[in-house]
């Protein structure tokens, strides 16, 4: 498909005899925001993983731009790509982790601009130049040589956030990335991810921020037991809910916590 | 006392054949260790068993006996040695066994997000291991390894049975002749504990520098 920034076909997964993902096909074009949501276990942070090859999929194909990711298809056969080649691949697609994963005996200039140097072989003037700027961009320029230990876990995301960004890549994977942090530091993480859906970034978030999903989702994925049930704009999807399963899954949602 | 500084000379020179005996073990065992977790963890079934198999051996056998097996059976196998390098080659491959434990250990325990980060960025395996790993495995193998190494050092003292002249074969040749084994061994013992005992500081030094967690 053109303008395509990440196809997903008819993709399946087994954990053992468990079969997580069910022939799962969409797509997300440059510059859209996706946003999945659904119940646990319904495998949409697997299926997020298998776009960048941190779990593999038996079968179906993950296309990052037309290119397809972590196998080929030699004489009608799957064959797995080298190292190097799903290196490069994962290099063009970021992702912001529910634990964050900064790297811990770095600066947190030093964790944004490491994928850049290292992978990007920029020079490092340059990409500590664009380490820095991107660090403003999350509001965290004052803070260039702390320790990631040092921050909190609102402050630590938005690292993330920046560390992905400083890669250049295409599209951006977002793995509930506010699960973790306290009601009070999600908002400046939310913040900036609004930012980047307003700056056109191409992006595919799982999340349970129904709020934020609605206001800033160009579409939204509803998942359960490893297949795709719904999709659709925020409108139709929280407004005209089609299927059962997502009827019951905003029931839960609008209702709340019920003791 | 004055039998203590009248046998000072001989004893130095045992104390440098020690340290000697020492440094190259720890170095040898330091590097092979590390090559042999490398090959364990990374290296494929075929290496993978063979290291194993070479820990599981070390394990069982103790390193006097490794020692005598050296220096009387070698040379029936057609292997000529001296004592002072088979002493190193031996002391060495027995400890090395130990430190691969420590460094695998230590890799195994920074956590899976960090390769995971690593990939994220487009890190091939290799590169992960020395940007991000490496250093924080580092931080969780120092005492480990400081302990190993003081075992090394103290395990150098059983050469003194294959008749190398260390410290402590010294200190014995001496004691059989004076008959005064307060003064020398107790002298030896205190030459092992300083060195210990350094070694010990250095480490929780290094320790100390490496936490980046404050």
């Amino acid at each position: 498909m053109e303008n395509a920034a990440i196809e997903i076909k008819s993709v399946s997964k087994w954990f053992g005899k468990n079969q997580v993902l069910k022939k799962v096909s969409t797509t997300v074009r440059h510059g859209e925001a996706v946003v999945i949501i659904g119940p646990s276990g319904s495998g949409k942070t697997t299926l997020l993983r298998c776009v960048n090859l941190l779990e593999e999929f038996q079968e179906g194909e993950i296309l990052i731009d037309g290119e397809a990711m972590g196998y080929r298809i030699d004489k009608g056969r799957r064959v797995r790509r080298t190292e190097a080649e799903i290196a490069r691949m994962r290099a063009q697609v970021g992702m912001v982790f529910q634990s964050y994963n900064l790297f811990p005996h770095m600066s947190i200039l030093k964790n944004v601009a490491l994928g850049p140097v290292k992978t990007l072989s920029l020079p490092r003037a340059e990409a500590v130049e664009r380490a820095t700027e991107l660090l403003a961009r999350v509001g965290l320029a004052n803070k260039a040589q702390a320790l990631p230990g040092e921050l909190s876990g609102g402050q630590q995301q938005r690292v993330a956030i920046a560390r992905a960004l400083a890669m250049h890549p295409k599209a951006i994977l977002f793995d509930e990335v506010t699960s973790a942090l306290d009601p009070e530091l999600v908002g400046e993480v939310l913040d900036v991810m609004r930012q980047l859906v307003q700056d056109g970034m191409t992006m595919m978030i799982v999340t349970h921020e129904m709020a934020f999903a609605r206001a800033f989702a160009d579409r939204i994925v509803f998942m359960a037991d490893g297949e795709i049930i719904e999709q659709g704009s925020p409108e139709q999807i929280f407004e005209n809910p089609e299927s059962e399963r997502l009827q019951a899954f905003l029931k839960r949602f609008k209702q709340g916590y019920q003791m | 006392m004055e039998l203590l500084i009248n046998s000072m000379p001989l004893l130095t020179k045992g104390v440098v054949t020690t340290l000697y005996l020492s440094a190259a073990s720890i170095v040898l065992a330091t590097v092979s260790g590390l090559v042999f977790a490398l090959m364990q963890l990374y290296g494929g079934i075929v290496l993978r068993v063979l290291v194993e198999t070479y820990l599981y051996i070390i394990r069982g056998v103790p390193l006097l006996v490794l020692l005598f097996a050296m220096y009387y059976a070698a040379p029936y196998a057609g292997l000529t040695i001296d004592a002072f390098t088979g002493g190193i080659i031996v002391i060495a491959v027995y400890f090395g066994a130990f430190m691969t434990e420590v460094f695998r250990g230590a890799i195994l325990s920074v956590p899976e997000g960090q390769w995971e980060a690593g990939r994220a960025i487009g890190f091939v395996r290799s590169k992960i291991l020395i940007h991000i790993i490496f250093q924080q495995a580092l931080r969780v193998a120092a005492p480990p390894y400081i302990n190993t190494c003081v075992a090394v050092i103290k395990g150098t003292s059983l050469v003194a049975i294959i008749g190398l002249a260390d410290v402590t074969y010294i200190g014995k040749q001496i004691v059989e002749r004076t008959l005064a084994p307060f003064e020398i061994f107790g002298f030896v013992a205190m030459i092992y504990f300083v060195i210990c005992f350094l070694l010990s500081r250095l480490g929780s030094y290094l320790e100390k520098k490496f936490d980046y967690i404050n």
